[in-house]
């Protein structure tokens, strides 16, 4: 086997690769890179326990000698091409335990794994699949994914629950302390189906997709969902279970409605955070509606000090006084996902969970469960 | 004829008897003739031991001696010149008054006494087996000589009965220790054949007595701490935490000028060490306790050591508050070096009663101790009330490394500094705990969906009874679905994604006795919780979590030991490390 490439070409499509490769796995066969070269193009496959990535490359740069398959340390071989001088790499395997990576004056060799202990992966592409603007898939997965939850007890909650439903894709988060909620409109219209796609698989999909306005290919299976952006094919496995049904949680109705500036909410609550002496992401913010309706943002950690911010409402405010108290985390993280340059906060009661929605962001709702103190 | 069994004992026989109880060993003879030494106002005392005690020990004091018609009364049994009446009993303020010493010491030993009030000629008996065998005048030096010979002679049982020459020996210049102590103000030697074994000024001075009896490192390691309230008035030297001992011997506590035993006071020292200090290790202190002798029982034991003490529960408190604000105060780090300047400024200076957060009275040059303990005093005096909330900090030092996947190592002026991560995030956690148990409504975090738990039959139970409402107490609330039991409020503190683990915990603690008390559950639990889940040795940290570490250690009221009391940072000193390489030697 030996061809050779754009050292640049490669490096970037090593790059999307590496997001699926394992570091800390017992088997070393996930920590490396499968490349397979065919008689026009490669296929670069990486693989970890949730995600499995597969490129297809094709360069005019690319010029193969002969084919073969082989498995490659990805780690080593990822900082070997970052690191090379030069326009282009040739990559030769010398026997089948090595590999001969050359560019301008570097003559290098890598010893290669046992490529008989990689997986057998299939990337199964189904006739039916769901087609996603990229720019909107985005903006979905980054109002939702946060909110999942990172902690094990409850699997399902690691995951994003997804419906379609004819022209409608709705999306649902929560780790139980709060919950993100949006909906978008398909360009076509489908079979009602839903899965839950974990929150992590997402968050790394997120970080391939370029703000374009291509399209996704999404494939449901049984277990797994396959995306199909360009040349990149992602799998993600499903995670199997009820989610729970979260439409009845949310209260419909608000008796008070505060609408805000989000930057001046934001920068508030932030100063009041920086309060707290064991984790400021995590501070216990206290918001009131005052009668002369301007909004009070306070903390108080006895050790180190208080803050009080006057936050003052845009548009009339609805409804009468009212005192609540959050995680400064969630209710930061939640409205950092606006695109709204406003954002308006409705409330049910002290003690009843509260919500975010702005104008320009559609069919999203961030819920926030409010703290007891006192 | 038959002669009745019962019959008087004769006096000596008495005597013997007697000395069963209040002379059993080479100590006590010591502390006997101690107490009348200082009952008699001396001012010295010189104490001559040869073979252990065995052959001969002799006291010499110059207090107010007794004339010829005392002396002939004093090896009376129950003769004493301490108490006249009944109700003087209730008021004892002279440390022996049974008036049991000297004839039982008498009756056990050859025992020479020489005495003059210093006026009138003086008088010199022996007595060899309660008998007088000799009887002359003596010069008139006014004070106290008493010499006993060949201890136990006629009483081979107690001889044999006796421990290791050593540890009576040790037994006996503890004695010694407990007296000079208590009576900092009577100069004290001690002599075992001939060479010295205790030294004091008599200066007043309680620091210099411990710098006598202990060494010049542990002197340094202690610091003083005093305390009033409406019944007593404490005050003393309290060594700190990293200053152990594996017995509980360096625990000295006297009471109106008595040495004394008494196992709530102790044990309340140990109960304000508690956390500070690993299992099984001691501290060493010296406390004194003044109250008015009404509140104070001595006469339940011959010794007269062991006492009774009304109002314990108000000194009890008394001791833990003057601890805690000692420690509170205190740099806690092992190996510290002294700082030569005091760590707080001063606005203002009195030079009235000490305070309790005083920094540490520098040691002790012989010759200048009474002069550097005062001006101590005076420049850490506060007038001001510190702010109760100050907390005392970590020096500042820059990070260099984790060691051993277990160690982190810093550096600054003073050295280098090694911090144990675990018993870091031990620390952190546990206080955390604490502080966010305590408080009296917890903040409570709500879930929007209950997160189910799985509880035994017997928990279940539990949980139908008491103890959920002991778990609204702690902030959480389990309701029921059929069947199945879910947390639908937890406190705030409890960690994302360990809810269940948490409110196992606590419903464990709840059941293991649904004990009443809720500061020693909350402590425990608090300990527990912190323990299990804080970063385990071996486990690489990264810059970011490091950092975080230590300003969260930087933030705990104690940033130096573990809650099981094992330390937390320790210092090797830049003298140290010199040594080791012998840079310097």
């Amino acid at each position: 086997m030996r061809f050779e490439i754009n050292k640049d070409k490669l490096l970037y499509h090593l790059i999307v690769a590496q997001k699926a490769m394992s570091t800390k796995t017992p088997n070393p066969a996930l920590q490396g890179m499968r490349l397979d070269v065919l008689e026009d193009h490669l296929v670069i496959t990486t693989s970890n326990a949730d995600i499995s990535i597969q490129i297809k490359l094709e360069d005019q740069s690319l010029a193969i000698e002969s084919t073969g398959s082989m498995l490659i340390p990805g780690k080593y071989f990822i900082d070997i091409i970052r690191k090379l001088d030069g326009q282009t790499v040739t990559l030769t395997q010398g026997d089948d335990t090595l590999l001969r990576i050359e560019a301008d004056h570097s003559d290098i060799t890598l010893n290669l794994l046992e490529i008989e202990d990689y997986p057998n992966l299939v990337f199964t592409e189904k006739e039916h699949f769901v087609k996603i603007n990229v720019r909107t898939l985005k903006t979905l997965i980054r109002q939702t994914a946060f909110a999942t939850s990172s902690i094990e007890n409850r699997p399902i909650l690691t995951g994003v629950h997804v419906k379609i439903d004819g022209n409608r894709l709705a999306a649902v988060a929560t780790d139980s302390y709060r919950l993100s909620q949006k909906a978008i409109e398909l360009e076509s219209d489908y079979e009602p189906m839903q899965a839950i796609i974990p929150g992590k698989s997402l968050e790394e999909l997120i970080k391939i997709l370029e703000h374009n306005q291509d399209h996704v290919e999404v494939h449901f299976d049984q277990s797994r969902v396959l995306f199909k952006y360009r040349n990149i094919l992602f799998l993600s496995r499903l995670l199997e279970g009820n989610y729970p049904e979260t439409s009845k949680l949310i209260p419909s109705d608000f008796p008070v409605r505060i609408k805000f500036n989000k930057e001046s909410l934001l920068t508030a609550i932030e100063r009041a955070s920086l309060l707290s002496n064991r984790d400021s992401s995590n501070a216990v913010v206290k918001l009131a509606l005052r009668s002369d309706d301007t909004v009070e943002i306070t903390s108080n950690a006895p050790e180190i000090g208080r803050v009080l911010e006057e936050v003052y409402p845009v548009d009339e405010v609805e409804g009468s006084p009212i005192k609540i108290a959050f995680s400064s985390r969630y209710f930061l993280e939640a409205l950092k996902v606006f695109a709204s340059s406003e954002v308006t906060i409705s409330f049910t009661g002290e003690v009843r969970p509260f919500i975010m929605t702005g104008e320009y962001d559609e069919d999203m709702l961030q819920l926030i469960l409010p703290v007891k103190t006192d | 004829m038959k002669m009745g069994k019962i019959r008087q004992l004769d006096e000596s026989l008495a005597n013997m008897i007697a000395a069963g109880e209040v002379v059993e060993n080479m100590a006590s003879v010591i502390k006997e003739l101690l107490e009348n030494a200082l009952d008699a106002g001396a001012k010295n005392i010189d104490i001559h031991v040869a073979n252990y005690g065995l052959k001969e020990i002799r006291v010499e004091d110059d207090g107010e001696g007794m004339d010829s018609e005392d002396l002939q009364l004093a090896f009376k049994r129950h003769a004493t010149s301490k108490i006249r009446a009944h109700h003087d009993l209730h008021h004892i303020v002279t440390l022996g008054f049974r008036g049991e010493a000297l004839p039982s010491i008498a009756s056990v030993s050859a025992l020479t006494i020489e005495s003059s009030t210093g006026t009138t000629e003086g008088r010199r008996m022996t007595l060899k087996n309660g008998k007088v065998i000799e009887d002359r005048p003596a010069p008139p030096r006014r004070g106290t000589t008493i010499l006993v010979k060949d201890l136990f002679y006629n009483t081979p049982a107690r001889l044999k009965h006796l421990r290791s020459e050593q540890r009576e020996f040790a037994a006996m210049v503890e004695t010694v220790q407990h007296a000079a102590l208590s009576h900092s103000a009577v100069r004290f030697s001690m002599q075992h054949n001939g060479q010295s074994v205790l030294n004091t000024t008599g200066r007043g001075d309680v620091l210099q007595v411990l710098h006598a009896i202990y060494d010049k490192h542990t002197v340094q390691h202690m610091r003083h701490f005093s305390g009033k309230n409406a019944y007593f008035s404490i005050e003393g030297y309290a060594g700190l935490p990293t200053l152990t001992r594996s017995t509980r011997k360096h625990i000295t506590l006297v009471c109106n000028q008595r040495p004394i035993r008494n196992v709530a006071v102790s044990s309340t020292i140990l109960d304000a060490y508690k956390s500070y200090l690993p299992i099984q290790k001691f501290p060493v202190v010296h406390l004194e306790i003044k109250t008015d002798p009404l509140l104070i029982d001595v006469n339940i034991h011959p010794q007269k050591q062991e006492i009774k003490l009304s109002e314990i529960t108000s000194l009890k408190q008394l001791m833990l508050e003057t601890f805690a604000t000692m420690f509170k105060h205190e740099q806690l780090i092992p190996d510290v070096r002294k700082s030569p300047e005091p760590r707080f400024s001063h606005p203002k200076l009195s030079y009235q009663a000490t305070s309790p957060h005083e920094a540490m009275p520098h040691v002790v040059e012989e010759n200048d101790a009474s002069n550097t303990q005062h001006d101590e005093r005076a420049s850490t005096d506060l007038n001001v009330e510190p702010s109760p909330k100050r907390r005392i900090r970590l020096p500042d030092f820059e990070y260099v490394g984790q060691a051993l996947g277990t160690y982190l190592i810093f550096q600054n002026d003073e050295g280098l500094h090694l911090i144990d991560q675990h018993a870091a995030a031990e620390r952190i956690r546990y206080e955390a705990y604490l502080q966010a148990m305590s408080r009296p409504s917890p903040t409570i975090r709500m879930l929007l969906l209950p997160l189910p738990i799985s509880l035994g039959a017997d928990e279940r139970e539990a949980f139908r009874g008491q103890a959920a409402s002991h778990l609204k107490h702690f902030g959480i609330t389990i309701v029921e679905e059929d069947g199945q039991l879910a947390l639908q409020e937890v406190p705030y503190w409890f960690p994302e994604g360990q809810e269940e683990h948490y409110t196992d915990q606590v419903m464990a603690a709840i059941q293991e006795g649904l004990t009443p008390d809720k500061a020693t559950l909350l402590d425990k639990l608090a300990i527990d919780l912190a323990c299990k889940h804080s970063i385990k040795a071996n486990h690489h940290l990264t810059r970011s979590e490091i950092d975080r570490l230590m300003h969260d250690l930087d933030q705990t009221h104690n940033p130096f030991t573990c809650p099981h009391g094992r330390p937390v940072i320790i210092r090797l000193s830049i003298q140290e490390l010199e040594r080791f390489f012998k840079r310097v030697m």
